[in-house]
């Protein structure tokens, strides 16, 4: 029987889409991800009805992903699918990164090898098969950190794997199982703020950043977002994201750039903040003379605003306000967090009681960042962080 | 099951009998299966055999019997020290006409390849004695179901390789292929282990730093520039001292095959060296250069093309019939052996197998009733007809996505029914490698019963 081929709708219009790639495997890479998404997403999201099959995070998030390393993980249900795009025609082995086996922030429970023909814009599924499986009789090559999965492993027919999901007759990945190279612990050790800056720069210009670097201290990098966000801004277009801090002080004092360009050298076009003037009239609170960004967020189905607002010099405001007439209901948290994803003292404001608003004040320091979290979670956010000074 | 169509009957007649489906081997001419090679000795060993069984029934003188105790006596001693394997002769003559006709069906579904007939049967017929190594009887499917899959599988894959490869550059080419397929091809060129570690580590960084920068016409990709050649030369020594690779040294030949095939090679650059040049290898670190890194990958691009082309030798033919003394030797062994395996299989496995595959056969003919009618002619459009999934889409008026997922759950229900059916005839639970073929068989059946259900004449 001939493979079922899927062809790929509006080729071109996806490589238009990775335009923003200035280093061109980096778009390559994109592009073959992108093909595959397009080819397979609306596939699996007819096999899989009525259950949803999503992207995973913001485009912005999944661009700066494959500027690290291949692969398009989707949500299907509960589960986290990996489409792995290959260019290769034959089918004695394919190769998965050692990412998605090896960092549990990352795990999937299935992954999908897509053949990608870009010529004759088509694709095909190569095979399915599940971390566990690769493991256990998947070969690792450590020069260039993918594990490689012989054609006879790879189960060809989706109702096969589908029934070997269910029924459980994958292998179980055991704790003793270590990869040839290093032993990988359940945890991976975090890196510290300075040490995590000086890594974007050394690898941004490097032609393979992934290797350049013990995997452990590779894994830790990219599984901070705010930190791959930043190497990939550094990687495609030679310079960090503009803090929120100096674009607003250029546009105040140049006023030529547009509110869409602010949000674009900050990093933040596409991820749903806007950026509001200083309003005339103050709404609620004290009058407020400089800019806020504001992002519209759905709380258990209840609309929310997030706001940042410089109040004094280096002194910054987030706000969480709810609908206009609504309260913030008690048990709802605003958080913030370390460019390493850390607490700090005053770092949390919770509703004891429905209250009007949640706000946390905090002084910065110049190259700050922060993470944001709210709970309960808001539907469809990643977890962002924002170069504030 | 014999396989006629008006066309094919005056050119190659169907075997038969017994004794000549187990010793006798497909011939070709013009391109064209022609006619039935016999060889003596399988002949002679076959009759001797036959002699072995205590009572003969009509069931011992059926191909599916002797199918089945080849297959056991292949088992018993898959790789014998004498010069024949004849149970694995035994069983490539039984399976010529499946092969030919999974060849003949696939090779239908590929309109513009250049391998003929005989080279698509030559591709095939390699795969038996992998399909003796994956064979298990007690799946309940015959051997040539379990063979067709095999050589169709076989086949399509060549034939779309081919069809890619030829119209790919060098640079497209090695972009296309996968380590293991690289590694693979350069073991059969004569590459030294480490030749083939520094080649794949080369190949990885081309990859990595090389790529096409538009939308398509990526088939053409044009050699790298001298810019990428230093920068693809440099990451190379960087990562080939990183993973601690020992250096090539000046004693590492070229393999004298390697050199043969570079001669024959189209697109590679000039190989002809003086004799005395021949045992430089390019890869040298000390005098290492974009030039040389690129003659390597040249070279690698050439053992993937010669990877790919069918193997000239006929693995077909008969074994010449002189070797009379030795099979004399040796008879009063065999002697033993076979009337020992006579034994076992009248007693255990050939009804019990019989009735299995009658059971099967119920099983899923139940199970296809159980199918509304949409699914039903979807599935009789797809393995009856052949009809691409897009095909069949057009033509029932519906999304190529729901045909997909239409035939998937009508292949999830079959395959359940197969499944726990199988569960109450085998002894070990089902390991996903087992059903994954178990997927590959019912495609198998499903194609042969709607097939025979539609047509007379094969397409």
């Amino acid at each position: 029987m001939l493979l079922s081929t899927y062809p790929i709708p509006d080729g071109s219009a996806q490589w238009s889409l990775t335009a923003g790639y200035q280093q061109s495997p980096d778009r390559w890479t994109a592009y073959l991800n992108q093909l595959a998404k397009a080819a397979i997403q609306p596939l699996l999201t007819e096999w899989f009805a009525p259950v949803p099959v999503r992207s995973i995070g913001s485009p912005a998030a999944q661009e700066s992903q494959w500027s690290c390393v291949t692969g398009t993980p989707l949500r299907v249900g509960a589960d986290r699918w990996l489409l792995l795009p290959t260019e290769q025609i034959d089918e004695d082995g394919i190769a998965i990164p050692q990412e998605w086996i090896d960092l549990p922030e990352w795990a999937v429970q299935a992954i999908v090898a897509v053949e990608v023909n870009p010529d004759e814009a088509q694709t095909r599924i190569l095979g399915y098969t599940t971390p566990a499986q690769v493991k256990a009789k998947g070969q690792y090559h450590s020069s260039d950190r993918t594990y490689e999965l012989a054609q006879n492993d790879w189960i060809t027919d989706f109702a096969v794997f589908q029934l070997l999901q269910t029924e459980q007759l994958f292998p179980i990945q055991s704790e003793s199982q270590t990869i040839p190279s290093a032993t990988i612990p359940s945890a991976i050790a975090p890196l510290e703020i300075a040490q995590a800056r000086a890594l974007i720069q050394r690898l941004a210009p490097l032609p393979q950043p992934r290797l350049a670097i013990p995997f452990q201290t590779w894994a830790a990098f990219i599984q901070n977002p705010g930190w791959r966000q930043k190497f990939h801004c550094q990687r495609q277009t030679g310079e960090l994201p503009r803090s929120i801090a100096q674009s607003i002080s250029q546009w105040l004092t140049s006023g030529v750039q547009s509110a869409q360009d602010l949000l674009e050298n900050s990093g933040l076009a596409g991820t749903g903040w806007d950026l509001i003037a200083p309003a005339p009239i103050a709404v609620r609170g004290p009058a407020r003379s400089t800019p806020r960004l504001s992002k519209p967020l759905s709380i258990q189905g209840q609309p929310f605003e997030l706001r940042l607002q410089s109040i004094a010099p280096q002194t910054w405001q987030f706000e969480l306000h709810p609908a206009a007439g609504a309260t913030i209901p008690p048990g709802y948290i605003l958080r913030l967090l370390t460019e390493d994803l850390q607490p700090f003292e005053g770092n949390e404001s919770i509703a004891s009681q429905a209250v009007s608003m949640l706000y946390i004040t905090v002084e910065l320091e110049p190259g700050d960042a922060l993470f944001w979290e709210i709970e309960p979670e808001p539907e469809a956010v990643d977890r962002e962080l924002i170069q504030i000074e | 099951m014999l396989y006629f169509s008006a066309i094919h009957f005056l050119i190659m007649r169907s075997r038969s009998e017994l004794l000549e489906v187990f010793s006798t081997f497909l011939q070709f001419e013009a391109d064209r299966p022609q006619s039935w090679a016999a060889d003596g000795r399988l002949r002679r060993n076959m009759q001797l055999a036959l002699q072995q069984l205590p009572s003969p029934t009509a069931e011992h003188r059926s191909d599916r019997f002797w199918a089945l105790y080849w297959h056991k006596a292949w088992q018993k001693n898959p790789t014998p020290t004498t010069p024949r394997n004849l149970p694995l002769e035994h069983l490539s003559a039984y399976l010529q006409e499946t092969c030919y006709w999974s060849i003949h069906r696939m090779r239908s579904q590929f309109t513009n390849t250049q391998y003929g007939v005989s080279d698509c049967f030559q591709i095939a017929i390699t795969r038996v004695q992998k399909i003796l190594q994956g064979f298990d009887s007690s799946q309940g499917f015959a051997l040539t179901n379990y063979a067709r899959t095999l050589f169709s599988t076989t086949l399509r894959d060549a034939l779309r390789q081919q069809q890619e490869v030829d119209i790919c550059s060098t640079w497209a080419l090695l972009r296309k292929t996968s380590q293991k397929r690289l590694t693979e091809a350069l073991t059969q060129a004569g590459f030294s282990p480490l030749t083939i570690q520094h080649y794949c580590l080369l190949w990885q960084t081309f990859k990595a730093l090389y790529v096409p920068t538009q939308a398509t016409g990526t088939r053409q990709l044009p050699r790298p520039d001298d810019h990428t050649w230093q920068s693809i030369l440099t990451e190379y020594q960087t990562q080939s001292i990183a993973e601690g690779l020992p250096p090539l040294n000046q004693a590492e030949a070229i393999p004298a095959s390697a050199i043969a095939t570079q001669a024959n090679s189209a697109t590679a650059t000039s190989f002809a060296e003086p004799s005395n040049q021949r045992a430089a290898n390019p890869i040298e670190s000390k005098t290492l250069t974009p030039a040389a890194i690129e003659q390597s990958l040249n070279r690698c691009a050439q053992a993937l093309r010669n990877y790919l082309t069918p193997n000239l030798i006929s693995l077909n033919s008969p074994k010449s019939d002189d070797d009379r003394g030795e099979w004399q030797d040796t008879l009063a062994d065999e002697e033993a052996e076979v009337s020992l395996l006579a034994e076992l299989i009248v007693q255990e496995d050939y009804q019990a197998r019989l009735e299995q595959y009658q059971v099967l056969e119920n099983v899923l003919k139940t199970a296809i009733a159980d199918c509304n009618e949409e699914v039903r002619s979807i599935l009789q459009l797809y393995y009856g007809k052949s009809a691409t999934q897009q095909q069949i889409a057009q033509q029932l008026g519906i999304q190529q996505y729901t045909i997909s997922r239409r035939l998937t759950k009508a292949k999830e229900q079959l395959l359940k029914a197969l499944v726990l059916w199988q569960a109450s005839t085998m002894h070990h639970s089902p390991t996903p490698a087992l059903l994954q073929t178990t997927g590959q068989l019912l495609d198998d059946w499903l194609y042969q019963y709607y097939r025979s259900q539609s047509e007379v004449l094969p397409v």
